[in-house]
């Protein structure tokens, strides 16, 4: 009789969530809905509060204020050995006295499920993770994409309601890192569990997960998909947290067919999306992103419908696949683009002045 | 001053400071082979009967029984109470925690002559407690601060996370730590008894005030070096020096010397 | 609040324990104030170990010996400490490191034993000297202030140099290097580089072996045959053979005092010394 793992899907709700560790706010009345099934990167500096806020969901850290609930059952109280919760440590935390076939039927064992479903979960474990010719084996002779999968299937052996994984990947080096992140993601969605991923590397995060929230300082900056955050940050945390981003300080001026007009300086302004928090008068940061802008030659005029900002070519940095582009503007401020392959905008010399150019569409406001 | 004599006056000094502090322990070694009656050097003849009359004194045979009786009592005692006090050291935060770790600590800056007339006056103060039993108290104190050092390193070397791990796996606290804590730490716990055993066996000074009418064994040996002249004494000397060999190389294998001495 | 409790719960046992050694120290202060009437409290027995000269005698007696044996031992040492952190092959250093800490271990009475065998009347140095014909006269080697000393010496030797060893090994050896590209030639780089450095380490080294001598009774009873003054011979001939247990006391109070202060007095020094050059 084969066994399959019962690996039911549930919601993780934080509401107002407040952790204090030695007299210092860690998480700051975090409220957060993770979806069944759903695949959500925690994404900081660290000293931002994640990791607080995944131990947190374990129970090994109680919170000052705030619910914590794992498919609509509140759990704030209930101890870490009764919380169903799986985890997977930064450095895996296998047990190094044990074989991988006894890390991965500890939890079982603990809760003294009988040897005939204890047998049946441990291979299908095992299986699940293509880990079987390494049943026999103690910890500290795998590999360390090894030690992962054997942390994994240890905690989904004990059929958790979530999975949690701080830093995951950050034990790997470099090359392999890269490789483990679609694996990563592939493998949580084939076991189909919903899961909160703690991470600090900005592509892991897009890589892995359906949402990411970003975390400033015990709160969550921002949650959505990667390309909500990148596309439309609501705050230059967030916009530079993820990527790159060029910003122009202004008073909103006039809007008109569903544009806006800023002024920049004197006698440039410049125009975006309008956006219905924006009053007339308002300060606001307009962020453009270094790939949406585009060069021309100083000697042609500013093209109709197009957004443009003199400045002069400071350095070129060839990275291989893109072209890192550095001016300065007018007022002396940094502006990067960046160029990919052979693009003509490439043949641009050092010390040259051009217009940056960039559609409108491509300007995002964001609050000052 | 050239370079090349640099070495060797300091491997001069090395090894005669080796020497010097080895050579009471050689010289005990030839002598308890000697067949002469009196401690003279150098030896007439090879025997082995200081040996056997180790084993037919008997003060010596009493003290050898009194002395692995009272390490293994204090040292199973001073196990349990250092194990579980460098759990709480280690493992917790609490308000008090650094205090305690100091209190723990303090029979250390006791001298050991003051700690013996203090366990004495204070075996007094305590009606209807056996002599046996105060030595029991005397000897955990001495070898409590030790335990407790050895055991913090320990757990201080070990991964917080497995504990938790556990845990999430649906250990119960003290499932936790019998499963995972317990079986990690075994063989640091090992290297400590061995050394609050080695600790407890050789206390002489603080022993000395209240041994009563059983002496420990190097109360017994203190006594018989001050009445008889024979090599009996090398001979026991040899043999504790045999017990020692073996702690160390135990140590070596379940600690490590490097560790245990910083 | 369960939870809370948990680490106070698992000290207990031993709080109980040193509680007990508390009461003991206490005991020991009331005794050397007791005046005797057994209600009334006096500093006589304190005053009488000051002002006495035959008394005081015991305890600047320890201290000169203890003084002495501690810089011996530093001087020698210190050497045989060097060597084996850095010119010994590692089997070399195992070994020596077993070996010391076989002596760490072996049992003090029978280590004293062994130099009476080679220090006494018929021991080993003076057989070799008489064979010699350096001397007719057997030397007098032990029974006096000498004889101490070389049983204090041999006493403290394994932990000067185990406390030696750790901060030798920590030392950075690219300073040395450095200072010697530097020009200093090796006795400047020794005494300019690698002895500052290792102060932490000579300082507790030290202050443990001062420790240990101060407070030996062994080897003043042993190798000093009852001729030479130290306090715990005082202390245990005072309050156990001769009975007089509020003097005894008083006595154990002073060297729990000179023992304390000398602690104290390591860790604000090495305190001092991590606060200057460590951030």
């Amino acid at each position: 009789m084969t066994y399959s793992l019962n690996l039911e899907k549930r919601g993780v709700a934080l509401r107002g969530l407040t952790v204090d560790l030695q007299g210092k706010r860690i998480l700051d009345d975090v409220d957060l809905e993770i979806e069944p099934g759903e695949i959500v990167a925690l994404l900081g500096p660290s000293g931002c509060g994640k990791t607080t806020m995944l131990r947190a969901i374990a129970g090994l850290q109680p919170p000052l204020r705030g619910d914590i609930s794992v498919g609509g059952k509140i759990m704030t109280k209930v101890p870490p050995y009764q919380r169903n919760v799986g985890m997977v440590f930064q450095n895996y935390a296998l047990f190094p006295h044990m074989t991988v076939a006894d890390n991965v039927t500890f939890g079982l064992r603990m809760k003294n499920v009988a040897a005939a479903r204890r047998d049946a979960v441990q291979t299908a474990s095992l299986a699940m993770l293509e880990l079987t010719a390494l049943r026999d084996a103690y910890p500290a002779r795998l590999s360390g994409g090894q030690q992962q999968r054997v942390a994994i299937a240890r905690t989904i052996a004990t059929e958790p309601s979530v999975l949690l994984l701080d830093e995951p990947l950050s034990a790997l080096d470099k090359k392999l890192r890269e490789g483990m992140r679609i694996e990563l993601r592939a493998l949580l969605k084939k076991v189909g569990i919903t899961a909160i991923i703690v991470t600090h590397d900005q592509e892991e995060a897009l890589a892995i997960a359906d949402r990411i929230a970003v975390m400033d300082r015990g709160r969550i900056a921002q949650i959505g998909t990667g390309a909500e955050l990148y596309h439309k940050p609501n705050s230059r945390f967030v916009a530079d947290f993820i990527g790159y981003m060029n910003y122009f300080e202004g008073t909103v001026g006039i809007q008109t067919g569903g544009l806006l007009d800023i002024t920049i300086a004197p006698n440039l302004s410049i125009r975006a999306p309008s956006a219905q928090t924006i009053r007339e008068g308002e300060r606001v940061s307009v962020g453009v992103r270094p790939e949406a802008i585009r060069l021309a030659p100083q000697k042609q005029a500013s093209v109709p419908g197009i957004n443009a900002v003199p400045a002069q070519l400071v350095s070129k940095e060839f990275l291989g696949v893109v072209t890192y582009l550095r001016f300065e503007d007018d007022s002396g401020i940094e502006r990067m683009v960046i160029r990919s392959g052979e693009d003509h905008d490439l043949a641009v010399s050092d010390g040259a002045r051009c217009w940056l150019q960039w559609p409108e569409q491509a300007s995002i406001v964001i609050a000052a | 001053m050239t370079r090349s004599s640099m070495p060797s006056i300091l491997q001069i000094t090395t090894f005669g400071v080796l020497l010097f502090m080895a050579l009471p322990n050689l010289l005990i070694l030839v002598i308890s082979f000697n067949s002469a009656a009196t401690l003279a050097f150098p030896p007439t003849g090879l025997s082995l009967k200081w040996y056997a009359n180790v084993f037919s004194t008997p003060s010596f045979a009493v003290g050898i029984k009194q002395s692995l009786l009272l390490a293994a009592t204090s040292c199973a005692v001073s196990m349990v109470l250092g194990v579980l006090a460098s759990l709480a050291i280690v493992r917790f935060r609490f308000f008090g925690r650094q205090a305690a770790n100091v209190f723990v600590m303090a029979p250390l800056f006791v001298p050991e002559i003051v700690m013996g007339i203090a366990m004495l006056l204070w075996a007094n103060t305590v009606l209807f407690i056996s002599n046996t039993a105060v030595l029991v108290v005397l000897h955990c104190l001495i070898v409590l601060p030790y335990v407790v050092r050895l055991v913090v390193a320990n757990l201080q070397g070990m991964d917080p996370n497995l504990e938790s791990a556990a845990m999430l796996l649906g250990a119960r606290p003290h499932q936790a730590f019998l499963h995972v804590t317990l079986p990690l730490l075994g063989k640091g716990l090992l290297g400590a008894a061995v050394f609050a055993i080695v600790m407890s066996f050789h206390n002489f000074t603080a022993t000395m005030f209240l041994v009563g009418n059983s002496p420990t064994l190097p109360v017994a040996a203190y006594q018989y070096i001050r009445t008889e002249n024979d090599p009996t004494v090398a001979a026991l000397s040899t043999l504790t020096m045999l017990g020692g060999i073996l702690a160390v190389y135990l140590m070596e294998k379940w600690i490590g010397l490097e560790r245990l001495v910083r | 609040m369960r939870q809370r409790l948990v680490p106070y719960l698992l000290v207990v046992p031993s709080f109980i324990l040193i509680v007990t050694l508390l009461m003991g120290l206490s005991s020991v202060l009331g005794w050397s104030l007791d005046d005797g009437t057994g209600s009334g409290a006096t500093f006589a027995q304190y005053e009488s170990l000051v002002t006495n000269a035959s008394y005081r005698r015991f305890f600047t007696s320890s201290l000169w010996l203890a003084g002495v044996a501690t810089a011996v031992a530093l001087v020698l040492g210190f050497p045989a400490a060097y060597y084996m952190e850095t010119k010994a092959s590692p089997r070399q250093r195992k070994l020596i490191f077993a070996a010391l800490l076989a002596m760490f271990l072996s049992d003090y009475v029978l280590k004293m034993f062994g130099l009476v065998l080679i220090l006494g009347r018929t021991g080993l140095v003076n057989k070799l000297l008489l064979w010699l014909g350096v001397t007719d006269e057997p030397f007098r080697l032990m029974f006096n202030e000498f004889g101490v000393l070389v049983g204090l010496i041999s006493g403290i030797l394994p932990y000067m140099i185990l406390s030696l060893n750790g901060v030798i090994a920590r030392l950075d050896k690219r300073l040395q290097e450095a200072a010697a590209l530097l020009g200093a030639a090796p006795w400047q780089v020794f005494l300019l580089i690698t002895v500052p450095l290792c102060v932490p380490g000579i300082l507790a080294g030290t202050m443990l072996s001062f420790l240990l001598s101060l407070n030996s009774f062994v080897t003043p009873m042993l190798l000093g045959g009852g001729r030479v003054d130290m306090i715990a011979v005082f202390i245990f001939d005072q309050s156990i053979n001769l009975g007089n247990l509020p003097l005894g006391s008083a006595a154990a109070g002073i060297l729990f005092l000179i023992s304390a202060a000398a602690i104290l007095a390591l860790t604000v020094a090495g305190d001092r010394f991590h606060r200057r050059f460590q951030r």
